[in-house]
């Protein structure tokens, strides 16, 4: 699949997601709708995208970015947003100018996009008011992020080695393993640390609250740490 | 064996009762142990979390009043998200007990309390009970108990409930606030969750009638959009639901976060605070959970401590119980030498019958019985099992299911019906399935003397454990077959672990006891039933009809002598009556004399794998129907004759 390819599903996806309320999951018809393509063809991409980690995509359910996957898109997004700016405030452009942002896109460095927001004077909000994204945010929801919170390393808990402390910053992923963790007070800002660790990627036992728990890699990979 | 426990102070369905109390917490906080103290009765008692699976109830006299003590099983929170936190809360909010007792890990109050906070949030009759004090002062931790009681505004006491003290208080406790007014919720939240939650309350307090839960918790959980309470208030109000929606909404857009997370969030702040108030814990050094889990978890030594440990428990088995088992063969030998009787008077043959199934069940099962039992009941409260659960995750995770997945596996090996139960700690209804399946093809204790009886002890110990060692492969490769052939999804392991404690020496008596003694009552009559039946078909000359039918599967199929037709229709009742039935056609318990070694072996595979016992295929369609319980029934019944067909050839070929 050629990054061109990649970048426009990803993209599709996060607005269609934003454009639901943020709802997580979006289905293949909505896409094949958006991109005016057969929701078979779309449904092949999907599963190719799946199998490289971009996406969660189960048939019938319906789509979701992965972290990765996120990344990728809100960095697109960023760029396409910028382009818009510079289109329209710098160049005067108004008619096409969507369009055209949609394919420089593709080809816009990340040094590139850097030296352009800098010319831009940083602009928060594309010219029909929609929000840039910032280059490494996390989740498109959490509004009140300021650059100090940017600043800081935010790894998957699975990341971490026995030993290591840190502090909760997110959970995502499924829901029933999601309400147990806040039940078992894994919240946002919580102290955790890593126990212990089972050998070939097995589970790991963490300290939370004073309490000793044993959760699967597959879990740890959902829970956000700040170091 | 069904676990049972036979007691006068179980209580019969229609018996009226001065009032209820109903035992609540987080899992393996001690509630089971509280409630045997208080009731008598025998719950099962572990140190892993979530043994109770079911409401039990039971009966306490005191100070001439009649109490209904319920326990339940334990539970994080009232979110809805697993089976046992549904029982339970239904029990507590729809019940109605009259006084709740709240039972909380002294030691680990942090995460305690958030229970709690839902248990007044429910604004039910409540009284807190520290449980574990006897560990506080071990681990220098200090409980101010007069400010807790203020902070929460519900009476404190204090226990440590394995020697039982402070049991006799929470009942005075719990008589005195019975009697009390209401008691006040002195628990708010902050102004923005308040307001909302107010604005709802207030309105299902004017409008909803006749529901059995407190208007602030109904408005939680509406903000929480809970399925079951939004479908109860819906089919009351439609507004309600939407309005509730749109405050969750509002504050959502407040705190950044979901609803849930806000609202959990906000109770562990509260709890934050109270515990900075109440607590004091003076640096302890590294625990001795720490250090014992630096070579149970370690990577290397952690594992051959589970290979260890496993063997361990049957060679245990084995040994002790064969030691035993010659024992009481040589004592009785010497009182009565036993002839077969095959004719005379009906109440000659009959009389035999019981004599023999009597010997048979004294000599070959209660020597391996007890051993077993006493072992498990030593790991179950030892804290090890979550450990065994943590290191095999992994390899659970190729079957569909996680660690915690082990515990109910092996307490397989005691016996299936339990077992089958304990399943429901197990998240989704697909990895409660597999679990049970798997868990039937575990040789329980009854399969297990079998296999010790016959293999380990007239063939060798090694082929015994080769059998076992067998089993554990074909285990994994059907559970893997299983994951894939069945839908459903499967979640990862969350999973608490308990601190070791060293094995209470009166509650692993009490349960091996009580395992036991429910085999004499259910199991004994069984054996002795079967034998005398047995011996009647044999002396009317009825067997050889029946093994006659089964003879092209059990002698040109399987290489056994036909006998074995009978012993495994007798089977499906008591996988150990083969081996019983056995011994009491012959007369003899020196099965070298009827088996050659092959056909003990291929024997102790097709009782091993040819069909759960009738209690455990009950088992299994209490939990999943029939339709399931019977396809598991005939699979295992078509594998046991593949395999152990094949063994036998196999066996025959190597010249076993
Ligand atoms: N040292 C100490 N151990 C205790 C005390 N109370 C209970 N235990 C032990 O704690 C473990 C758990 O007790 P249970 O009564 O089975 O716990 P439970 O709350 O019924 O657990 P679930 O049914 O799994 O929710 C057992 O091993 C008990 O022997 C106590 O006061 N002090
Ligand atoms: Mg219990």
């Amino acid at each position: 699949m050629p990054k061109e390819e990649i970048e426009e599903y990803l993209e599709t996806i996060y607005d269609l997601s934003e454009e639901l309320g943020n709802k997580k999951t979006v289905k293949t018809n909505q896409i094949a709708d958006f991109l005016k393509i057969s929701a078979a063809s779309v449904t092949e991409a999907l599963q190719r995208l799946r199998e490289n980690g971009f996406v969660e995509y189960e048939p019938y359910k319906g789509v979701s970015l992965t972290k990765k996957g996120l990344q990728i898109a809100l960095k697109i997004k960023r760029k396409h947003r910028l382009l818009e700016c510079f289109l329209h405030d710098v160049l005067k452009i108004r008619k096409g100018m969507h369009e055209q942002a949609c394919k420089m896109e593709h080809y816009l460095s990340d040094n590139a996009e850097k030296a352009l927001s800098k010319f831009l004077g940083n602009p928060k909000k594309c010219p029909d008011g929609k929000e840039i994204p910032l280059s490494n945010r996390l989740t498109s929801k959490k509004q009140t992020t300021n650059e100090k919170e940017l600043s800081k390393d935010i790894i998957r808990l699975n990341s971490l080695k026995k030993g290591d402390k840190g502090k909760i910053f997110a959970i995502k992923g499924n829901e029933k393993a999601m309400q147990r963790l806040s039940d078992l007070g894994l919240l946002p800002n919580t102290k955790i640390s890593i126990i212990a660790e089972a050998p070939l990627k097995g589970p790991i036992k963490i300290l939370v609250r004073g309490s000793h728990l044993a959760i699967s890699r597959e879990i740890a990979n959902d829970i956000y740490i700040e170091i | 064996m069904t676990e049972c426990c036979s007691n006068s102070n179980r209580l019969k369905s229609n018996e009226k009762t001065d009032f209820t109390i109903a035992l609540a917490g987080n899992a393996n906080v001690g509630k089971s142990t509280i409630f045997n103290q208080l009731t008598g009765l025998n719950q099962t008692i572990g140190n892993w979390p979530g043994k109770t699976v079911e409401i039990a109830e039971g009966l306490l006299l005191y100070l001439g009043k009649k109490i209904k003590v319920v326990d339940l099983p334990g539970i994080y929170s009232f979110s809805t998200f697993s089976e046992e936190e549904l029982v339970s809360r239904e029990y507590i909010a729809r019940e109605k007990p009259d006084v709740v007792i709240n039972i909380v890990d002294a030691t680990n109050l942090e995460r305690n309390l958030y229970f709690t906070l839902q248990l007044i949030e429910l604004n039910v009759p409540l009284v807190l009970v520290l449980n574990f004090s006897d560990l506080l002062k071990k681990r220098k931790i200090n409980i101010d108990k007069e400010k807790l009681e203020q902070m929460l505004g519900i009476p404190v006491i204090e226990t440590a409930a394995v020697s039982g003290k402070g049991i006799e208080a929470i009942i005075d406790k719990t008589i005195e606030i019975k009697n009390l007014e209401k008691q006040k919720n002195t628990i708010k939240y902050n102004d923005d969750l308040e307001k909302e939650i107010g604005k709802i309350a207030e309105i299902i307090g004017k409008e909803i009638k006749n529901v059995e839960y407190a208007p602030r918790w109904i408005a939680i959980k509406l903000l929480e959009n809970d399925s079951e309470i939004t479908k109860i208030i819906s089919e009351k109000n439609n507004g309600l639901a939407d309005l509730a929606k749109k405050s969750a909404e509002r504050l959502e857009k407040i705190y950044n976060k979901k609803i849930n997370v806000v609202l959990s969030w906000e109770r562990y702040e509260i709890i934050e605070n109270i515990v900075k108030e109440t607590v004091r814990i003076e640096e302890a050094g590294e625990s001795i959970t720490e250090k014992l889990d630096k070579i149970a978890l370690n990577n290397f030594l952690g594992y051959l401590l589970v290979i260890g440990v496993i063997s361990g428990l049957l060679v245990w088995t084995f040994v002790i119980g064969n030691f035993i088992s010659t024992m009481i063969a040589n004592f009785l030998g010497n009182i009565e030498t036993l002839n077969p009787v095959v004719s005379g008077s009906i109440d000659r043959i009959l009389w035999n019958g019981i004599f023999t199934g009597f010997v048979a069940g004294v000599t070959l099962i209660i020597p391996y019985v007890l051993p077993f039992y006493l072992l498990l009941a030593v790991l179950e409260n030892s804290g090890y099992l979550p450990r065994i659960a943590f290191m095999l995750d992994k390899m659970m995770h190729k079957v569909g299911l996680h660690g915690k997945a082990i515990i109910p596996l092996l307490l397989g090996y005691g016996c299936n019906v339990p077992a089958c139960f304990a399943c429901r700690i197990m998240e989704t209804k697909k990895q409660k399935l597999i679990s049970a399946f798997l868990i039937t093809l575990v040789p329980c204790m009854a399969r297990t003397l079998v296999i010790l009886g016959s293999v380990a002890a007239f063939v060798n110990i090694w082929w015994a454990l080769a059998i076992y060692l067998f089993d554990i492969i074909l285990i994994l490769i059907l559970g893997r077959i299983a994951f894939k052939v069945l839908p459903g999804e499967s979640v990862g392991l969350i999973m608490e672990m308990p601190s070791y404690h060293f094995p209470h020496i009166k509650t692993v008596l009490k349960q091996t006891w009580a395992r036991t003694k429910s085999l004499l009552i259910i199991v004994f009559p069984a054996y002795i039933i079967g034998s005398a039946i047995i011996q009647m078909l044999y002396s009317y000359g009825f067997l050889d009809p029946i093994n006659n039918v089964l003879s092209s599967i059990t002698v040109s199929w399987l290489g056994l002598p036909s006998v074995t037709g009978i012993l495994l229709i007798f089977g499906i009742v008591r996988k150990e009556l083969t081996l019983l039935m056995l011994a009491v056609i012959f007369n003899t318990t020196n099965f070298a004399t009827i088996l050659t070694p092959v056909q003990m072996i291929t024997l102790a595979l097709v009782t091993m794998l040819y069909i759960p016992c009738l209690a455990t295929i009950l088992a299994l369609q209490r939990e999943f129907g029939w339709k399931k319980a019977i396809g598991i029934t005939i699979i295992e019944v078509i594998l046991a004759i593949l395999i152990s067909g094949i063994a036998f050839r196999f066996l025959t070929a190597i010249g076993v």
